[in-house]
């Protein structure tokens, strides 16, 4: 009688304890065992050209997993999968030996690949839900695009700016589970959807792009330069249509190219603007009333500022040129003597308002906003060489935006690369619309289109850039490339050619940039058969057809 | 399940009170009229007929969970069998979203145009259709061609006679002076070469564009060739025949052969 009465009081006890006491507490436990959280991976959004092509898209792929305790002939297995992963047999028969339960054998193959190896039924090869971040286009618009890494996060470029939009946030779904690892169908589950990533429009012209890219590609091997960029823009809209930089990168395979060619050149890389940066200067001059495209010069053949003698880039003696002699002839003591009609303060306070020195807001990852030095630490060669630039840097894309302002009658409109911003809804986010500034005068800058047409005209220094039934305007460049260690110039050049058509009604601006060519030297005979190229396909591309009118014929120099 | 020994008790109250109450009716008032109905006979009907409806509850209920159970099986047969159609179908769309997008890739157009025997034009010119005026100077593209049996096709099929007797449409607003000023420029810059005697030929009869598609080649692409034989410039055509105003002559051209 006692011991039974122990008994059940011991029983009592211990039912007290474990529903009471500590009931709750052993519940939530069980409920941890069985519960399972995984997550609902977010799709990647798309990167489109401006048509809607995709550039860069995600598609489902399969990552081929092992049980090794589940293999006994791993050599069987391992010879079995070789062919159908492309892998090395013995490579994967030292994977599938072993005692761990999981390993990894090849990540991101296509479904057809898993396909092929779930026929074989293998004891132990096992798959799992993966994706695939893929460049259709290969290299197109790769220094653009970017790349992502092995877990499918941006890593350059646009993948990496927009990295979080891209990527949209991984949703979760928490379930009970029972002993076989199944969910639990009547207990209660709870779902947070993922939110996918959106689709990001580019401004980019994907056939154009492609265009771009091979035209330089093409020059850049044939010159035995080192590398080159192209620049396509909307002078109207800023937009940028192409950007493309040679040599780049297949972003499919990114670790297989050299880490140069994985920057975006055309915004990352700062160099010079040597003779190009003659359009701002002259520009200025005419927008302060000091000059007209028509005002005579005389252009002695040296001349002494500071503690230095400047030059033309061949001798002469003295030339009677007008301003647009000078632009013409691309005459650095012209400019010079144009210049000091202004003076250094206006100067600068021009080169700013071109954009010079100021951020692109393009937001491109590690791009670089170029260098003028401030006024007041001008030296007295500062001046003159700034005039016809020297000692300042810039960017392709800014280079090419001068030429966009004087293209879109001297109103600044920032460049942009981002047309849209699509939602996994549907819903459409444009960019703040770009802000504009006003540079020079609409008078002006008609002005400087005609002496910009002169350079490609008779006598000037393009004549490689006409392209037959338009008129065409832009400016030539062959800057010296500051040596990184000596600080001072190198034999190396940039050579260079910006230019826009129709130059009556500019619809297209085009900068081309050739860096440190081995074969040939001047803007006008190595980069601006490219512009003409590129130029010619955008025309006809994008239905831009001839304005039909008649050249101004603009007298370049004067007296006898 | 649980409710048959509920109703099973409750039965049995049941009885119980209804006997109670007779037997408490006999004692009170002793009133033989009310005597007429056996509680026994009604028990016993009422029991028999309780066990039939039951049994039919119960085998109705059989057969329910029988069905249900069978239209689950069948669902989840269905189920797995569209989910694996599902998977299929995801895979084989993720296969040509990946085959189109790289079809559709500039690279490869531009490469299949040129196994057609296509090249790119340098000089882009439009045809204003208002008036048939041209604006631009059209030039023959030139440029390396790549000797492939599709070539050939497609040459023959622009020099085909039977294109040649296409009608003489010369349209509303054909500018004969601009053609053969396009046709003088051909001859003089030498494009024409070899075929200048099949050009001359064709210099004032204007021929209403025949589209060549190529199939593999996507819309957007500008590639859709229009000999423009009028002119006399065989080996130039049209790149995407617009009526908005204007038409291209010739991004990709076909080389003269």
């Amino acid at each position: 009688m006692i011991a039974s009465t122990m008994v059940l009081l011991v029983f009592g006890v211990r039912l007290i304890d474990l529903q009471a006491v500590r009931g709750s507490e052993l519940a939530s436990s069980a409920l941890d065992q069985r519960l399972r959280t995984t997550e609902i991976p977010a799709q990647r959004g798309s990167i489109l050209d401006a048509s809607g092509a995709p550039l860069a898209i995600t598609v489902d792929a399969k990552n081929v997993t092992a049980d090794q305790t589940m293999i006994d002939q791993p050599v069987v297995v391992a010879e079995a999968l070789a062919p159908i992963l492309g892998a090395d047999a013995d490579i994967l028969a030292d994977r599938l030996t072993g005692e761990r339960r999981f390993i990894y054998l090849a990540k991101e193959v296509t479904p057809d690949t898993w396909e092929q190896i779930s026929e074989l039924r293998l004891p132990g090869i096992f798959s799992e839900n993966s994706s695939r971040r893929i460049y259709p286009s290969g290299e197109l618009a790769a220094n653009v695009l970017g790349f992502v890494g092995e877990e499918g996060s941006g890593l350059g470029g646009y993948e990496y700016a927009y990295e979080e939009q891209l990527g949209g946030i991984p949703g979760e779904l928490t379930f009970e589970r029972g002993p076989g690892g199944r969910a639990i169908p009547t207990a209660a589950s709870m779902r947070v959807n993922a939110e996918q990533g959106v689709d990001i429009q580019l401004t980019l012209d994907r056939d154009l792009q492609h265009v771009a890219q091979e035209a330089i590609a093409e020059a850049v091997q044939s010159s035995g330069a080192s590398d080159g960029t192209v620049v396509v823009m909307d002078p109207q809209s800023g937009r940028i249509l192409a950007l493309a930089t040679a040599p780049t990168f297949d972003p499919n395979f990114p670790t297989q190219s050299g880490q140069r060619n994985l920057n975006n050149r055309p915004l990352t890389d700062a160099f010079e603007p040597g003779s190009t940066s003659k359009v701002m200067t002259l520009a200025a001059v005419i927008n302060e009333g000091a000059a007209s495209p028509y005002t005579p010069l005389k252009v002695p053949g040296v001349l002494r500022r500071g503690d230095k003698d400047f030059h033309d880039s061949s001798a002469h003696g003295t030339l009677n040129l007008t301003l647009s002699g000078v632009m013409a002839k691309s005459s650095n003591i012209g400019t010079i003597l144009a210049a000091e009609r202004i003076g250094g303060k206006k100067l600068s306070k021009y080169l700013k308002k071109f954009g010079i020195g100021q951020e692109t807001g393009l937001n491109f990852p590690g791009e670089t906003k170029g260098f003028v030095p401030a006024h007041e630490n001008w030296s007295p060669t500062s001046f003159p060489t700034i005039a016809f630039g020297q000692g300042l840097s810039v960017n392709a894309v800014q280079a090419t935006s001068v030429f966009a302002t004087i293209a879109n009658d001297g109103l600044r409109v920032d460049p942009s690369l981002v047309s849209k911003i699509i939602h996994a809804d549907g819903s459409v986010e444009e960019p703040e619309a770009p802000q504009t500034t006003r540079v020079v005068t609409r008078e002006t800058a008609k002005q400087v289109r005609s002496m910009l047409e002169t350079v490609v005209g008779e006598g000037g220094t393009a004549t490689n850039a006409k392209i037959p039934g338009y008129r065409v305007g832009g400016k030539t460049g062959t800057a010296q490339v500051v040596n990184s260690v000596t600080g001072g110039y190198s034999k190396d050049v940039i050579a260079s050619f910006i230019g826009m058509a129709p130059v009556d009604n500019p619809r297209l601006v085009v900068g081309v940039f050739i860096s440190k060519p081995k074969a040939g030297r001047y803007g006008g005979e190595l980069a601006a058969p490219v512009f003409k190229k590129v130029t010619s396909y955008a025309l006809g591309a994008l239905e831009i057809p001839p304005t039909g009118a008649k050249a101004p014929k603009l007298a370049l120099t004067f007296g006898g | 399940m649980s409710a048959a020994p509920k109703l099973d008790s409750l039965v049995d109250s049941q009885e119980s009170s209804v006997t109670e109450y007779a037997t408490k009716g006999v004692r009170k008032s002793a009133r033989t009229n009310l005597r007429l109905v056996s509680p026994m006979r009604v028990q016993k009907a009422s029991r028999g007929i309780f066990i039939v409806v039951l049994l039919g509850i119960l085998s109705l209920g059989g057969v329910a969970v029988l069905v249900i159970n069978t239209t689950l099986a069948q669902g989840a047969f269905t189920l797995s069998e569209l989910r694996s159609q599902q998977a299929e179908l995801s895979r084989t769309e993720a296969t040509l979203t990946e085959e189109v997008a790289a079809l559709a890739a500039p690279t490869s157009l531009e490469q299949q145009a040129r196994v057609l025997g296509m090249v790119p034009s340098s000089a882009p010119a439009f045809i204003r259709v208002t008036d048939g005026k041209v604006l631009g100077k059209p030039k023959a593209a030139q440029g390396a061609k790549i000797a492939t049996p599709a070539d050939a096709t497609v040459s023959e099929a622009v020099t085909d006679p039977a294109l040649a007797d296409l009608p003489e449409a010369p349209g509303v607003g054909y500018d004969p002076a601009a053609a053969d000023a396009m046709a003088n420029e051909q001859q003089q810059n030498g494009v024409v070469g070899a075929k200048g005697k099949k050009a001359k030929a064709g210099v004032d009869q204007w021929t209403e564009p025949t589209v060549i598609k190529a199939e593999v080649i996507s819309e957007d692409a500008l590639l859709d060739a229009v000999p423009v034989q009028s002119t006399g410039i065989d080996s130039c055509h049209l790149a995407n025949f617009h009526l908005r105003g204007f038409a291209i002559l010739g991004q990709f051209n076909q080389v003269d052969s």
